[in-house]
């Protein structure tokens, strides 16, 4: 649908042609502060919670305070592998964390390493180190905000997460009491990348994700791609949020997909071949098997256009009782193609 | 059900005994212009010495039978000379009268040229006819002569702010007007995403609103009925006109194809602006794209002797918006929509009394969002196409009553939002089925005279619908599949009856002043619901079904109807209540599955509006217009929409005001106003925001629990007739829309700065769409 309402937006622009706009003061009375909740699960890896308070809709705030008013700390977590063990979470700063679960943080705030997701670490540069390169090319309070985050995880090193097990959050905080029930779903992973030159444009080729789907197949995926040459961070491609309902495609067999390429937001891509890698991307693709409720969450977060003409104020659908966030179990595989 | 039997009965009676009474005579006959040959809809036919008449129908047709006598009968339209013929009743018999257009037009002719009381006399409560003369000459937006803009500039009718002709009648919405043309529904009745009403002014012959106590001939929506008829086409003589506006351009020709036996009309509009700017706006960094539109109306009638004639009318319309990034393989939209409708209807006088009328009716509306990229193309279909047949029976026992009873079936296919994909030569479809939809009808209703003082229009429609195969549905949970029906063609997932009583009844209480009441019962079996805060084309019809009921909505209103000046100032005041159920909204989510059902999104509940609407107009004279004030509140209630706590929607509009001035200088010059005031449109606001992955996510308020700045707006135009010797005409009419370029509210957005300091901005911003906009448009006929 946010597809249809971004054909219809860049359609009604023409309309714009007439119009203006100017800044205008809402009288707003702000709602109840809830707790926000962003935690996963990765298969093999144990879990990470962040836990922050919404702000005010309007006016300004500062970057890098910002992260140190909203963090929510000494808050008591515990995680409970259904059907398994129970562990108490700790709270950490970003440069204890472990490097699995540092590489999932700075992947899904699109942070980018100097030298690439391990590259770094094995030349022994130390976290702070490849910040530093990369205030280069991200905005530097950002990295304050970043830093100043806390975390809270299994420092025993006892709950790693699995295919087919759901996984329970419990939160304590200021006497309130949140949990969430996740999945980590079975893998249903692809096939194989495979690439076509494109016909008009012969530096570009279009990236297929072989795919085979059988009947009843109702895999929800969330997969975005990196470039080794400009960025080495995770982006959804460009049209969808990265989200995919593979249910559509039940019983169709061994299909090609296309993947299309992610853009930073610095990024401005070219129209006429959007989508399209560049001869010499070193594209690894990371595709994550998610639950519904996980689907229905970044779903939400993609689809919200805003109350406008053409779109509708979608309100985000979280699986956290007494709060807002998700608690989400991802079933992740990694798989590269260079085009040649 | 009860209370439907005894109803008939009263009928019944009451026609036993008017037909019992005593042996009377027929005057009988059809009213016409003089000129063209074309009928006069709602001529006033009266005799002069009962002071007691009628109007003519739709088709001219006209019927008065009262006892043995010699009457002098006077017949009388907008604009025209009256006509009196002195007849000796004793036995039926059939009276043509054809009607000459006024050389001057003056106020004490246009007091006998109109039915200058018709708003005391009539019973019919809540209504507004619209006259195409006033549609012209009203200042437009880019010259666009508009009858949706200009209803919306009377009581009881909102408009949707800037950048959208739908109508919001009494609360409701714009998928709950029935929009009727030559009988065929118009289901999107809006061209360039609703800033134009897709009906051609100069292909219209009359246009009503009906705002409450909706006669039982009417049925299948619960909010309004608009009933437009377009013109039949000259029986005499050829004639072309025409005009050229800033964005379009429309051409008229009509004429006899066998003089006074056969005529055809043919207009057209097309818009140019897209065919010169958008070679120049494609080729920028940021290209967009002028989208255009063109619409034809084709009417062609036939007498088939003195008892039968038959009209064959058309529609069709179509939008284009493109879009496309330039390139070989590169990102293209295209948004292709628009209607067709085509009716065939067949008069037959079985006598003086008894007057049958039959169509067909073939309605069409396609939606389509297509894209391309590289070797994939998209496309998402929707739309709806409907089979109908309509008949009805007026009967005209005396000249107090009019009886009508008739019947409606109309076969719906609706194609929901159907996915086709072809990625890398391979095809793909979503699993969602067609619908279908049987929609029957029966109704009868009965206007008539019970005394001087009081007269009721009555009726009972009786409907039935049936959602049915032959196609799959499947049941999800979320979005999982977890059950799979399937029905053949004459298998029904669910159906429906409704009992729909209406009454309309008129107190007199001297000749300038009545008293009115109506009453309405509707159901609505087919619904279209929007996503976004305005309609769009890609709005989707959907039919009741076992999961979706039928909408139902009841209305009472009260009104005081007074004329002051021998009819020259017309007042009126009503108050109107009305009861919404099965009432339908997406829920807070969006779509999840492409192979989900679209009802799967919906929530239901039920909603209530209620207002008084203020009419002051001078209608004759030089200076004529008029002000029109609306207070009205209207608001729903889900249980899964903020926890069942009652919002306003958006079609809420606290103060609606509207001021019209027309003053007609000389022979030459005609300068016209309009000056509206409407409280904000609602907006669901973000109150609060937090992070998720360093991206800021919104968090809203209640739906609808925000207030944009209110509209308001003057527009000024003037029509100067350059050339008029009665076979030749042409003038220029100058429109301003908005004349002191007010920035009114068409959304708000969000603007989110990061500056170099690291602070975020986040601040509303208000787009407005419209300023001051001057226009020529140059009109013709010959």
């Amino acid at each position: 649908m946010r597809n249809l309402l971004f054909a219809i937006s860049i359609l009604m622009s023409s309309a714009l042609v007439f119009s203006c706009e100017k800044e205008i003061i809402l009288d707003i009375s702000p709602g109840e502060i809830d707790f926000v909740v962003e935690a996963w699960i990765y298969n093999g890896s144990g879990p990470l919670v962040t836990l922050s308070k919404q702000f005010s809709g309007y006016g300004t705030f500062n970057q890098a305070t910002l992260a140190d008013s909203l963090t929510v700390r000494d808050a008591a977590i515990t995680v409970n592998a259904i059907g398994g063990n129970v562990v108490q979470l700790v709270q950490q700063s970003l440069f204890d964390l472990p490097s699995d679960l540092l590489d999932q943080f700075l992947d899904a705030n699109r942070i980018p390493r100097f030298f690439g997701q391990f590259a770094g670490q094995l030349a022994g540069f130390t976290l702070e180190q490849q910040l530093a390169f990369a205030e280069d090319v991200q905005d530097s309070t950002f990295i304050q905000y970043v830093n100043s985050l806390n975390f809270y995880i299994d420092t025993t090193n006892t709950l790693i997460g699995m295919g087919g097990i759901a996984y329970e959050l419990n939160i304590e905080v200021d006497g309130k009491q949140l949990n969430a029930l996740t999945t980590i779903p079975v893998k249903q992973d692809i096939n194989f990348l495979s690439y076509t030159m494109s016909a008009d444009y012969p530096n570009y080729a279009e990236v297929n994700v072989n795919l085979t789907v059988p009947n009843n197949f109702d895999a929800f995926v969330l997969l975005s791609n990196r470039r080794s040459d400009t960025t080495a961070f995770y982006i959804p491609d460009y049209f969808d949020g990265g989200l995919s309902d593979n249910g559509i495609y039940a019983g169709s067999g061994t299909i090609d997909l296309p993947l299309l390429r992610g853009y930073a937001d610095n990024e401005n891509p070219e129209l006429s071949v959007i989508g399209l890698f560049e001869v010499g991307d070193e594209i690894t693709l990371k595709w994550q098997n998610i639950d519904e409720a996980t689907y229905n969450f970044w779903f939400s977060v993609f689809n919200d256009g805003g109350d406008t003409p053409f779109s509708s104020a979608t309100k985000i659908q979280s699986n956290l009782n007494g709060g807002i966030g998700i608690w989400a179990g991802y079933n992740t595989s990694y798989t590269t193609i260079t085009i040649q | 059900m009860r209370k439907c039997l005894l109803l008939i009965l009263i009928f019944g009676l009451i026609l036993t005994n008017q037909v019992k009474a005593q042996k009377q005579f027929t005057v009988s006959g059809y009213v016409k212009d003089a000129k063209s040959g074309e009928d006069l809809f709602a001529a006033n036919v009266y005799i002069k010495e009962l002071l007691k008449g009628t109007t003519t129908n739709v088709y001219g047709f006209y019927s008065l039978s009262t006892d043995p006598g010699t009457y002098t009968i006077v017949y009388s339209y907008l604009g025209t000379t009256e006509v009196e013929k002195i007849i000796t009743l004793d036995k039926d018999f059939t009276l043509n009268i054809e009607l000459s257009e006024n050389e001057v037009i003056t106020a004490e002719v246009m007091v006998t040229g109109r039915k200058a009381d018709r708003n005391i006399e009539d019973a019919q409560t809540s209504v507004i006819e619209l006259e195409m003369k006033t549609v012209k000459e009203l200042p437009a937006l880019l010259g666009e002569a508009d009858i949706f803009r200009t209803l919306q500039l009377k009581p009881g009718v909102a408009s949707a702010g800037e950048g959208n002709s739908g109508l919001y009648v009494r609360g409701g919405g714009p998928s709950q007007n029935l929009v009727l043309l030559d009988n065929a529904t118009v289901y999107n009745p809006g061209h360039l995403l609703g800033f134009f009403s897709v009906f051609n002014a100069d292909a219209i012959k009359s246009s009503t609103l009906i705002k409450g106590g909706i006669p039982a001939e009417y049925g299948g929506r619960i909010s309004s009925v608009l009933d437009m008829t377009m013109r039949e086409g000259n029986m005499k003589e050829y004639e072309f006109e025409g005009g050229i506006g800033a964005i379009s351009s429309r051409i008229t020709a009509q004429g006899p194809i066998i003089k006074d036996k056969a005529a055809f009309i043919v207009s057209g509009r097309f818009t140019y602006l897209s065919f010169l700017l958008n070679p120049i706006l494609e080729r920028q960094e940021n290209p967009v794209s002028i989208p255009w539109f063109f619409d034809v109306n084709a009417k062609m009638n036939f007498k088939m002797g003195e008892k039968d004639r038959l009209f064959i009318s058309s529609y069709f319309g179509r939008d284009r918006f493109s879009f496309s990034s330039g390139g070989d393989g590169g990102l293209s939209f295209e948004l292709p929509y628009g209607n067709a409708t085509t009716s065939v209807r067949w008069n037959h006088q079985f006598n003086g009394k008894l007057f049958m009328n039959n169509t067909f009716v073939f309605n069409d509306y396609v939606s389509k969002i297509s894209a391309g990229f590289q070797e994939n193309s998209f496309e998402l279909n929707s739309g709806i196409r409907d089979f109908g047949l309509k008949g009805s029976l007026e009967f005209f026992p005396r000249i107090t009553n009019k009886f009508k009873a008739g019947y409606e079936y109309v076969f719906h296919q609706f194609t929901p939002y159907i996915f086709e994909a072809n990625i890398q030569d391979e095809a793909f479809t979503s699993e969602i089925d067609v619908k279908y939809g049987h929609e029957f009808a029966l109704f009868i209703q009965d206007e008539i005279d019970i005394t001087t003082w009081l007269k009721i229009n009555a009726g009972l429609r009786g409907s039935l619908y049936a959602s049915t195969g032959p196609n799959e549905r499947v049941y999800f949970n979320g979005a999982v599949p977890v059950d799979t029906v399937q029905k053949g063609a004459f298998d029904s997932y669910a159906t429906y009856f409704g009992a729909e009583p209406r009454l309309n009844a008129r107190f007199k209480i001297d000749d300038k002043t009545s008293v009115k009441v109506g009453a309405n019962l509707n159901y609505q079996y087919i619904h279209s619901v929007s996503q976004s805060t305005t309609t769009l084309p890609t709005d989707l019809w959907v039919t009741s079904t076992d999961i979706v009921k039928p909408e139902i909505g009841a209305q009472v209103s009260l009104g005081l109807f007074r004329n002051f000046k021998n009819n020259m100032f017309e007042m009126s005041i009503e108050g109107y209540y009305k009861k919404l159920w099965n009432q339908i909204e997406y829920g807070d989510q969006p779509v999840v599955s492409a192979n989900e059902e679209i009802e799967d999104q919906f929530v239901f509940g039920e909603g209530q509006a209620y207002g008084a609407e203020f009419y002051a107009a001078k209608v004759l004279g030089k200076i004529t217009g008029w002000v029109g004030y609306t207070l009205a509140w209207t608001n729903r209630s889900f249980p899964d929409i903020d926890n069942g706590k009652t919002f306003y929607n958006r079609y809420d509009r606290r103060h609606d005001l509207s001021v019209v001035f027309q003053y007609d200088i000389n022979d030459r010059w005609n300068l016209n106003a309009t000056f509206v005031y409407g409280s904000g449109q609602t907006t669901t606001p973000v109150v609060n925001r937090y992070l998720i992955s360093g991206e800021i996510v919104n968090e809203y308020g209640d739906r609808n629990s925000f207030r944009l700045p209110a509209y308001h707006r003057m527009d000024i135009g003037a029509s100067y007739i350059l050339k008029d010797n009665g076979k030749r005409y042409s003038d220029l009419n100058f429109s301003v829309y908005n004349l002191y370029s007010r920035q009114n509210p068409y959304f708000i957005f969000d603007d989110v700065n990061f500056s170099d300091n690291g602070d975020i901005a986040i601040q509303a911003r208000q787009v407005s769409l419209f300023p001051i906009l001057p226009t020529i448009t140059w009109n013709f006929k010959y």
